[in-house]
């Protein structure tokens, strides 16, 4: 049985139009995903969707065998999806370690907080560094290396992360990349990736699912997927049409 | 001016801060964790000295002792009128501008029924300290604005533990820093809103108790208030605690200092006049962040 079963969601904001119209994927254990398609596609309403900061207005998500449609983000996070958003999320006049202290806000049990703690620092080293410092001083990697280990603080099954390297230096994305892969490798976590570098994200990648106006058009194997001709006509045909579509969704 | 005459304009002028201090921390507390400016605190301070009155003037009650006691009575109050009020608008596009009318028309009807029950007269409190001072050599401390002052600084010590060292706290701090962070993080940002209603209130019965033995009151004098809160708070970075308590304690020496050299009367013009030179100086206030647009 699937991980993560998405069927057929319809999604949108406020009272606005949908966003996502008919979207379904399946998400198998310990593997890598990456969602790619244009701007304005929906990739990030669907991540919104799932972790519950937006209700579905039709469909249905289910998680571990049970349906989670509709539940309260801190609901959703409980059951062991972890959402991070693309614009690190940090709480700026924190330090290091009290942000990470929040990421572990659900497990109640400061010792278990202070454990889980320990062993992020060895993973994340800067981290630990970093420790006392107020989030808003370190640099954009750095925020970006202690949003997702917040989020791996109340150690979750499924992780979704979104556009990770945004506006960040190669080097440093390439760091990033590196964490995302031990991630997958070494924890085991299942990762749904939205990546604007393509080429990286299916790198990183097992499968990817390629949206575009709200569904999904088709999916496939990570290192063929390049290679499939509908992806030029995505990126390349819709130019045109995606100069009017780009801000229906704002990316954030 | 003698040496002696500006250190007993300031420290009288600080002991007044610490009590406007108390008074303007719900608001911003509020501020920061909803973005509600809540038009009705300062009515709710009056409905708080009401309190403080009565419990003194009915029951013999210390309005000290009603300070403590304000605070689970008016947070439970608080609570119960967040549930009433807010599940409605919650969600709307148009979230803060609808609530500056709903505070505003709750701020009439506080006053209104509060001139119905209480009427429209003045009132104080006059516990034996009121009238009492402290004479240390040529300073001269009335007793009840030290006494005010030091539980003011208690409550607002007190609410930095909370929100310092408590998980409701941390969730509290979380969500005025960034309130998508802390709904990602599991915070149930709602729960957070009631219970900071509740502090907010609770802190605004407090502070009324006080208020009920340092000035006379009347329903309707909460528009003085308010608007010198409000001038507070924006002074200091809306949001920020930090910035209300320097506000409060700063523009209240500084209007100290004005009453005495020009006159009492321009003493609210120092508010107004700060307010104008921080907003044109530094308009997101001393200590708050700058809003990306």
């Amino acid at each position: 049985m699937a991980l993560l079963e998405v069927k057929g969601i319809r999604a949108g904001y406020g009272n606005g139009p949908d966003i996502l119209t008919d979207v379904s994927i399946n998400v198998e254990e310990a593997t890598t995903y990456c969602v790619i398609g244009p701007n304005g596609a929906g990739k990030s309403t669907l991540f919104k969707t799932i972790a519950g900061l937006l209700k579905p207005r039709d469909g249905d998500i289910v998680f571990d065998g049970t349906s989670i449609a509709g539940r309260r983000p801190d609901r959703v996070l409980d059951a062991g999806i972890c959402f991070v958003p693309q614009d690190r999320t940090i709480f700026p006049q924190m330090t290091v370690r009290e942000n990470l202290v929040m990421g572990g806000f659900l497990l109640r049990d400061r010792r278990k907080v202070e454990t889980r703690l320990t062993e992020l620092m060895e993973v994340f080293p800067i981290l630990a560094q970093r420790a006392g410092q107020l989030a808003q001083t370190m640099s954009g990697g750095e925020q970006q290396m202690l949003v997702m280990a917040r989020a791996l603080m109340i150690s979750p099954k499924l992780m979704m992360i979104d556009e990770p390297s945004l506006g960040l230096a190669p080097q440093m994305s390439d760091q990033i990349f590196a964490i995302i892969r031990q991630l997958s490798g070494e924890m085991g976590v299942t990762i749904l990736l939205i990546e604007q570098n393509v080429k990286k994200g299916l790198e990183l990648a097992d499968w990817a699912f390629v949206l575009d106006l709200g569904s999904k058009r088709f999916e496939g194997r990570a290192d063929q997927i390049l290679d499939d001709p509908r992806i030029r006509d995505l990126y390349l045909g819709k130019l045109a049409t995606r100069t009017t579509l780009a801000d229906t969704e704002d990316g954030s | 001016m003698t040496l002696t005459a500006a250190l007993q304009i300031t420290i009288l002028g600080l002991l007044l801060g610490g009590v406007y201090a108390l008074m303007a921390s719900g608001l911003t507390l509020l501020f920061g964790v909803m973005r509600v400016v809540n038009l009705a605190h300062a009515a709710f301070i009056v409905l708080g000295a009401f309190f403080g009155f009565y419990m003194w003037d009915g029951l013999g009650i210390d309005p000290l002792v009603s300070t403590v006691l304000a605070l689970p009575v008016f947070f439970v109050f608080g609570v119960i009128l967040y549930r009433l009020l807010f599940p409605r608008i919650e969600g709307s596009p148009r979230f803060t501008e609808m609530t500056v009318l709903m505070t505003f028309g709750l701020a009439f009807m506080a006053e209104g029924l509060m001139s119905y029950f209480f009427t429209g007269i003045f009132r104080s409190a006059n516990p034996p300290y009121a009238r009492d001072a402290v004479i240390l050599g040529d300073i001269f401390i009335p007793t009840g604005q030290l006494y005010s002052a030091t539980a003011s600084a208690v409550l607002l010590i007190g609410l930095w533990v909370f929100l310092k060292f408590t998980r409701i706290g941390y969730g509290v701090r979380a969500t005025m820093q960034n309130r998508d962070a802390a709904q990602i993080v599991g915070v149930d940002v709602r729960r957070v809103s009631t219970i900071s209603f509740g502090i907010g209130m609770a802190l605004a019965g407090a502070a009324g108790s006080l208020v009920s033995f340092l000035f006379p009151f009347f329903p309707s004098r909460h528009w003085q208030w308010i608007a010198i809160l409000l001038s507070l708070i924006v002074l200091g970075g809306m949001g920020s605690l930090k910035g209300a308590v320097i506000g409060a304690l700063g523009l209240a020496v500084m209007a100290a200092f004005v009453s005495d050299v020009i006159g009492p009367v321009w003493a609210p013009i120092t508010f107004f006049g700060a307010l104008f030179v921080v907003l044109l100086v530094r308009p997101q206030g001393l200590f708050g962040k700058k809003v990306r647009a």
